[in-house]
């Protein structure tokens, strides 16, 4: 199973949104706003999601901003940082 | 002042709403009981846990809408909205509603999955959303925003005396003229780390409670959660009962001088410790339903709903699994809730 499918995947289970699947998020789809509708709590939630799931400390804002642009960015961001993938 | 109970919005074993309640009285349903594996020191142990069937919340929040709220919440907010539906009221005034409740150990396994997430993976593992939803006052907020109320809202756990306090709360809120009407909401969710206290304590020893063995360790945990809607006496109300009496901390004496020929129903959950203090009340009338929704500190708000029943089907349900018969209720009913050795609360029922 690609990144991709698996962050799908993470996000749909863990934010609980309801009624989505993940072929229906485009990995360059806006995460926020317009795009999935994700919020500001959300993004603290994704925070987690990264520690928990692939041992990574996000803790700088502007990194974080570009790597929750979307599901690519967001793959491109973990392949960069992380040794679990 | 009497408070007078309108509407009742049961979700536990037995199904969720007053109907799934009363076929439960019926012997026409059986709760819903599920095995689950708690490890200790000396091997796993298997213990039979009471749980809800929550069904029917999409009925009246859309699914999206929930899902930063937690099952302990929603079952509160599904028995919330089952009790509104019951009594068959609009709310004209919001800001005249008021929401207490009361639980004695809170939204546990949300509690527990946030302190985990931090030991495994120190403060950045901490979910904002976990953290939201393990305050003891979640569920309470979530039904005021809800369903928009404005009124007062508050939150007491207080172990065996959570039921008390709650009702006295509503009672004062009643008799202040701050609210027309008041929410008064009871639960406790189960977690394994209830179950592992529980089977510390000798839990699980047998596959089903006898509550009405005050001989023998039969206690099963519990969850569920259970909301009245309440107001103030007024003589031309439709509704279930009328609270005419809430009593405190009262000792054997005082609770044997109290009950008369009146039917008795008592929280026992099969727990030898309370069985103690019931057997030396010695009445023939003593009754306990825990056997339909397990045993947890504020079950005793489901004998109250069992006692509601009662009142309005004019009859006595026999005790589950005792092969009695209904029979005829003639006056009132006296709900005793055990609260340390040889203390109770009473309740009475008109």
């Amino acid at each position: 199973m690609s990144l991709e499918l698996d962050l799908k995947k993470l996000i749909i289970e863990e934010l609980k949104i309801e009624d989505v699947e993940p072929e229906d998020i485009g990995d360059e789809d806006a995460l926020f706003g317009e795009g999935l509708g994700l919020d500001s709590l959300d993004a603290v939630e994704l925070v987690v999601i990264l520690k928990k799931h692939y041992k990574i400390d996000l803790e700088d804002m502007e990194k974080a901003r570009a790597a929750f642009a979307s599901i690519k960015a967001l793959a491109a961001y973990i392949r960069e940082n992380s040794e679990v993938q | 002042m009497r408070l007078a109970i309108l509407g009742i919005g049961p979700v536990c074993a037995l199904g969720s709403g007053i109907q799934s309640l009363r076929t439960g009285l019926q012997g026409k349903v059986r709760p819903n009981i599920e095995e689950k594996i708690i490890p200790t020191s000396h091997g796993e142990k298997m213990l039979p846990v009471y749980q809800p069937v929550a069904e029917g919340l999409d009925r009246f929040i859309p699914k999206r809408a929930l899902r930063r709220v937690d099952p302990f919440t929603q079952i509160a907010l599904l028995s919330t909205y089952l009790a509104i539906e019951d009594a068959g009221i609009a709310f004209n005034d919001k800001s005249r509603v008021g929401v207490v409740f009361g639980s004695g150990y809170g939204p546990t396994r949300t509690t527990f999955k946030f302190l985990d997430n931090i030991i495994d993976d120190g403060d950045i593992g901490a979910s904002p959303t976990h953290f939201a939803n393990s305050v003891h006052n979640a569920p309470a907020s979530q039904v005021s925003i809800f369903l928009g109320l404005t009124g007062p809202c508050s939150t007491i756990t207080c172990f065996e005396h959570t039921l008390s306090n709650v009702l006295v709360t509503a009672w004062d809120w009643l008799n202040q003229d701050v609210v027309d009407y008041v929410l008064v909401g009871l639960g406790d969710e189960y977690c394994d780390v209830l179950g592992f206290a529980a089977v510390g304590m000798n839990a699980g020893r047998t596959k089903d409670m006898q509550p009405m063995n005050f001989n023998a360790c039969t206690f099963l945990p519990g969850e569920g959660h259970i909301t009245f809607l309440i107001a103030k006496d007024k003589s031309h109300q439709e509704g279930y009962a009328k609270i005419s009496e809430i009593r405190m901390r009262r000792d054997l004496e005082e609770v044997k001088a109290s009950i008369s020929n009146d039917p008795v129903i008592i929280n026992a959950s099969g727990n030898l410790q309370q069985g103690k203090s019931f057997l030396k009340v010695q009445q023939k009338q003593l009754k306990s339903y825990s056997n339909l929704y397990g045993g947890f500190p504020t079950s005793s708000a489901f004998d109250l709903a069992v006692g509601c029943v009662s009142m309005k089907d004019r009859k006595i349900y026999p005790v589950p699994e005792s092969q009695k018969k209904e029979v005829k209720l003639e006056n009132s009913i006296i709900c005793l809730e055990f609260c340390r050795e040889d203390e109770f609360n009473i309740y009475k029922l008109e």
